[in-house]
């Protein structure tokens, strides 16, 4: 055996693990963005339902009903079963798509926010309205720590919130927390803030797409406010359009 | 042979001597080159530190220098933390500069001014030039006239008289002329160099950086220079020393010296940035160097008074001893070894382990007149004394300076008083929980009864201490006597009110309820370390004999116990009934019935033998027992513990712990009989400290070396601070952090409510927010300001003094200690208050500061905040400024939104300064608001007076 053949096993295997310490490195790092190569991503789509008929909840407004009405619609609200605001996201994506630039906007309007869940790519940035002629506050906190906490007092005003930090640093993860600290108990709203763009919540017919999602093993997470978390594991070929649904279980009251 | 002796070949006379001579004159100089070498070289050990040093400097040095050249010649980007101005721009952008400068100044105006200089210089040479024609012809007629008069030519006399006169108007005119020009001309150029101010500018910047440059360069060439000669040969070594007189005086008040040489080898301990891998050990710079040895210099304080060591040593080894240390002192017969190396076994045997917490115990020295000092570098040393101070160890041992010894020390004694406890509890009672309180409360204070070795004496010890004190207790007290409503209307309350305002009034500020040992410690900042402030009152119901003495004690604790620290929570009769409906259910640990414990009670040997036991085991040091106010303290005085050597401590039998002072003290306070012996016993009882309360008594008890200290280096205490110290044991011992966080610490009572909003208000910075007369007036009669929230703040059982003690503390943190606030209406401007008002409007405070300070609907609650008819009242006018700008900052989580969205610095500190665009856009309108509300609810009180003085103080003018 030449020496050029001993050696060649070790090297092989030096560079394997070679390979995997750097893919292992490179996958703890933060959200890499590519182009979109044509044709060869794949897209995720489908419905979330829940598993028995719900009726949604009806807040009582117990302040200022001129301009916030009487009642606001709360708990789970599921027509046809299907369940609308509830994000849909993939846990950890490596590499992707471009992040997307332009701001989110959550709207308060007759004194509840809208949307009542939405999506946020770390960085992205948020516009703040408020649409109502009264005080509203608006607070944003993350596991019990408040980011912010700013008044709007006049009516159209908009507010301009860079994206989210927590701290001094970027806030790359994790559900935030919108409410109003002006007596309107019962305002909420919620984002789920990723690192990645691989984000979106269902629409009133239950329904939710992902596009451009580079093939590969995902865990794949469903959150609603009042519902809480369910996740299940999806692997995506080069070029497929899959479709996923789920049915979340409806906890006893 | 012959006898005679053989004769040399040569006599000794003639006999060379050369060799012998030449080989000691050589060994004489080898000598005296070795005697040489060895006193600059292996002598000085400290010198190879020196030499590091300058190694070490000399390459920071010359990066430095390559840095600021590079950056000069514009080869390197601009620092963007370096604030524009304060550093000299590079070279190639000052000439950029200066062109364009050049350039601008191209204008035709400015070519119009340079051709009229010219035309103006011309006219002035003219000028010149006539005036110098018409002062010779002045001189030539004056010549001439002079000639006549003196040769009497009479007829020329005359004409010569008028030439002369018109001579001097032509000089004048001329002159005039000539100044006229002078005068436009440097008008013109005085134009010209103002058109060439930003030319000149750059042209001296220039110039400046240009010298710089070249200043620089030559630096680099001097460090750059190879050394002919090594450092490490070359220095000479100085010992580098600080001498303080009169640090120590002696037992005999005669000033002592202190001669400190550590920064010999610790060159650069005082100097900034010796820190980082490159930098040894030795060289490195103190820890916390700008906090610590700005407070404390090293040419006042040196270094031994905090480190100890051996201060005059310069030599860290010795023969024969590579481990022996003498500049550390870490030798057999040294006193005091430098603090944080760990002692084992014997003085030659160090472990290089360090304990750096140890040094704290040297704060002590000096600062021994306050309870707390706030550094982080002293928290083992302040927990270590809030353990002393709260667990009552000064009952039996004296202190200097700590416990009943210490600066506002408020004479109330740590447990409860057993004057009045026949009617509190049985007999029964006493004897289970004297015999193990830590199986009713696993976090009591009070230590259990251990026996001496004889275990048949418990129980009739036991018995006796229940008899005894039964026996010196008042059978009653006046409110029980004078109410003679019977035991059953006591417990006619509603126990399921009671229970909700039990947990909603207050009371878990301080007590827990049923949190049993699986529950114990769970959330934190609960109690006072691993200890309670207050019983859990689960078992109340067994505990207490009966619900008249509950409701009379719930109502007004002082009248049971004047010296207690209990408050009122300023409940109604209902109130306290259902409370104590609720509190008579709670029986969550049975208490035997001990077997022949009634007939022993009133049996005087046993009551005989129990005043025994009482004050055998000093029970009277942390309880007031009648008839035992005036016992001395049991034990031994701590005052000079730290300075036992280890052969003055009693090891017993014990060879497992090693025979150092660390180790004895700490096997102390784990197991406080545990160096007992048959003939020697030991009366300390357990207190089951966790491992760092341990530690940190021990740090305190180090610190108790009672070290002579001269009077220019201890810390005095103003009146005003000692009084700031004093309310702060007030503020320890009333438990405030229970319900507010003080500092971001505290605020237990926060875990149990549902939303942490409905909780007291936060404490951060309370000296600058409020009104000394008004906090001071709260403190002694409290009248709620948030009266939506269920919480209570309770009414303290405080005198006056007591309660200028707590607004000094906090005042005194936020450095005012001023008792007044002055509000002069004609300071403020009333267009001001105008503005205000609008933006009161605007930004809808009303929305959540009702106009009404009681009644408060449901839906109100949510968002309710203090009345603002209030806050002129309560709030000092700097604080509208800073808690409207930014309430986050002050209140963690607070409901209040931010209307002003500040900057913050890298503190976190929002900023308020007319620099910053953002702070200069919000403090007028901040300002506004609070002269709006500084007038806001005395509207009459100010009428006609406003703006009558100088306008309103203002932030950053003062």
């Amino acid at each position: 055996m030449t020496l050029a053949k001993k050696l060649r096993a070790p090297l092989q295997a030096g560079a394997t693990g070679a390979f995997f310490l750097l893919a292992a490195a490179v996958s703890s790092l933060a959200y890499e963005a590519k182009p979109v190569p044509a044709g060869e991503w794949g897209s995720l789509e489908g419905t979330v339902s829940v598993d028995r008929p719900v009726t949604p909840v009806l807040l009582p407004v117990t302040k200022a009903p001129e301009i916030c009405g009487y009642q606001k619609v709360g708990g789970v609200v599921a027509a046809d079963q299907r369940l609308k605001d509830a994000a849909v996201y993939l846990d950890e994506v490596p590499v992707g798509k471009p992040l997307p630039v332009e701001p989110v906007r959550l709207d308060q309007q007759r004194c509840a926010f809208i949307p009542r869940v939405f999506t946020l790519a770390a960085g992205q940035p948020l516009v703040v309205r408020n649409s109502d002629d009264t005080l509203h506050t608006v607070r944003a906190e993350v596991e019990g720590l408040t980011l912010f906490n700013l008044a709007m007092p006049t009516k159209s005003q908009e507010l301009w919130k860079k994206p989210l930090l927590r701290g001094s640093e970027l806030l790359t993860r994790g559900r935030v927390k919108f409410s109003c600290e002006a007596g309107h108990t019962w305002m909420e709203s919620w984002a789920v803030v990723l690192s990645h763009p691989y984000a979106t919540v269902t629409s009133d017919d239950g329904r939710f797409r992902i596009d451009d999602v580079p093939p590969g093993t995902y865990h794949m997470i469903f959150w609603h406010p009042v519902l809480g978390e369910s996740s299940q594991s999806i692997t995506l070929r080069a070029g497929e359009n899959l479709r996923v649904n789920v049915t979340l279980p409806v906890p006893d009251s | 042979m012959s006898d005679e002796p053989t004769r040399r070949s040569k006599p000794v006379e003639q006999v060379s001597l050369s060799v012998p001579f030449f080989v000691a004159a050589l060994a004489f100089f080898l000598f005296t080159l070795w005697t040489v070498f060895d006193e600059y070289g292996p002598r000085r050990t400290w010198k190879q530190y020196q030499a590091q040093f300058t190694a070490l400097e000399t390459a920071r040095l010359q990066k430095d220098i390559e840095a600021e050249l590079a950056r000069l010649q514009g080869s390197t980007p601009a620092d963007p933390s370096q604030k524009e101005g304060e550093q000299l721009p590079p070279l190639p952008e000052i000439q950029q500069k200066l062109a364009e400068a050049r350039n601008a100044a191209e204008t035709p105006e400015f070519k119009k001014i340079e051709s009229d200089i010219q035309k103006k210089e011309r006219e002035l040479f003219l000028a010149t030039q006539d005036w110098k024609i018409a002062k010779s012809w002045d001189i030539e007629h004056a010549f001439f006239y002079e000639e006549a008069l003196k040769h009497k030519h009479e007829h020329e006399i005359a004409e010569l008289k008028a030439k002369l006169d018109k001579d001097a108007a032509d000089i004048a005119r001329t002159g005039e002329k000539m100044k006229a020009v002078e005068t436009e001309l440097a008008d013109l150029r005085k134009q010209k160099d103002t058109l060439l101010t930003e030319v000149a500018k750059w042209e001296e910047l220039e110039k400046t950086v240009s010298r710089e440059l070249l200043s620089l360069q030559d630096k680099l060439a001097r460090v750059k220079k190879p050394l002919i000669v090594p450092n490490a040969i070359w220095y000479d070594g100085t010992i580098e020393q600080v001498v303080l007189r009169g640090y120590h005086t002696n037992e005999f008040s005669e000033e002592q010296y202190t001669v400190d040489r550590c920064m010999t080898c610790h060159f650069s301990i005082d100097k900034a940035g010796y820190t980082g891998e490159d930098v040894p050990k030795v060289l490195e710079t103190h820890p916390d160097r700008e906090a610590l040895l700005g407070k404390h210099p090293v040419k006042q304080f040196a270094c031994t008074p905090c480190h100890q060591g051996q201060g005059v040593a310069v030599s860290t080894t010795t023969a024969g001893h590579t481990d022996l240390d003498e500049a550390h002192g870490l030798l057999e017969f040294w006193e005091h070894p430098v603090l944080g190396f760990v002692q084992s076994g014997n003085y030659h045997d160090y472990k290089e382990e360090r304990d750096p917490t140890y040094t704290q115990a040297s704060c002590f020295k000096c600062h021994s007149k306050q309870y707390a000092i706030e550094s982080p570098h002293a928290e083992v040393l302040n927990a270590g004394r809030e353990y002393v101070t709260k667990l009552g160890c000064w009952g039996c041992h004296n202190m200097k300076d700590v416990g009943d010894g210490a600066v506002g020390f408020t004479g109330k004694k740590v447990g409860p008083s057993l004057a009045r406890i026949a009617g509190k509890v049985s007999a029964d009672w006493i004897v289970s929980w004297v015999d193990h309180p830590q199986a009713h409360l696993p976090r009591s204070r009070m230590p259990h009864y251990e026996d001496f070795g004889d275990p048949a004496k418990k129980a009739d010890d036991l018995k006796g201490v229940a008899a005894f004190l039964l026996s010196q207790s008042e059978k009653s007290w006046p409110a029980i006597e004078q109410d003679k409503r019977p035991e059953s209307f006591f417990r006619s309350g509603n126990a399921g009110r009671g229970e909700k305002l039990f947990k909603s009034v207050g009371c878990m500020g301080c007590h827990a309820l049923g949190e049993r040992p699986e529950n114990w410690g769970k959330k934190d900042n609960l109690f006072f370390r691993e200890f309670d402030v207050a019983p859990d009152l689960y078992n109340t119901g067994n505990k207490i004999k009966s619900a008249k003495w509950i409701y009379h004690w719930v109502k007004d604790p002082q009248s049971y116990d004047p010296t207690t620290i209990m408050p009122s929570l300023r409940l109604s009769d209902q109130e306290a009934l259902d409370i104590t409906a609720f509190l008579v259910q709670q029986k969550g640990k049975d208490v035997p019935a001990v077997e022949g414990l009634a007939e022993k009670l009133s049996d005087p040997e046993t009551i005989k033998r129990g005043e025994w036991v009482v004050r055998d085991y000093g029970c009277y040091g942390c309880h007031q027992i009648k008839g035992m106010e005036n016992e001395g303290k049991l034990s031994v005085e701590l005052t000079a513990f730290g300075n036992k050597k280890p052969y003055e401590l009693a090891f017993g039998t014990r060879t497992d712990v090693p025979g150092t002072w660390e180790d004895w003290t700490l096997e102390k306070l784990r197991n406080p009989r545990g160096f007992q012996t048959e003939r020697q016993l030991s009366k300390m009882p357990s207190f089951h400290f966790s491992e760092e309360g341990a530690h940190a008594i021990r740090v305190l008890l180090k610190g108790f070396n009672a070290e002579h200290v001269g009077e220019k280096w201890l810390r005095h205490l103003d009146p005003n601070a000692k009084a700031a110290e004093e309310g702060r044991q007030l503020v320890e011992q009333f438990n405030c952090k229970g319900c507010h966080v003080v500092d971001h610490k505290g605020g237990r009572i926060l875990a149990y409510l549902s939303n942490p909003q409905f909780g007291p208000p936060q404490l951060n910075n309370l000296g600058e927010k409020l009104q000394p007369e008004w906090f001071y007036n709260f403190l002694l009669d409290v009248k709620p300001v948030r009266t939506w929230l269920d919480l209570r703040m309770p009414s303290f059982p405080l005198d006056g003094t007591e309660a200028r003690k707590i607004v000094q503390y906090f005042g005194g943190k936020a450095g005012d200690l001023d008792p007044f606030t002055h509000f002069d209406p004609g300071t403020i401007d009333p267009e001001n208050v105008k503005k205000g008002k609008q933006i009161y409007e605007t930004y809808r405070c009303t929305q959540c500061h009702f106009n009404k300070t009681s009644g408060y609907t449901e839906a109100e609650k949510a968002a309710a905040a203090p009345s603002l008819q209030l806050a002129h009242k309560r709030l000092k006018p700097e604080w509208f400024v800073k808690w409207i700008g930014s309430p986050g900052y002050y209140w963690d989580g607070v409901r209040m939104p931010s209307f002003f969205y500040l900057e913050t610095d890298k503190n976190g500190k929002p900023i308020l300064d007319h620099a910053n665009q953002y702070a200069a856009q919000a403090i007028p309108q901040l300002e506004a608001l609070r002269d709006f509300l500084l007038v806001y609810g005395r509207e009459g009180e100010v009428q006609g007076k406003l703006g009558t003085k100088r306008k309103s103080y203002s932030l950053n003018e003062k």
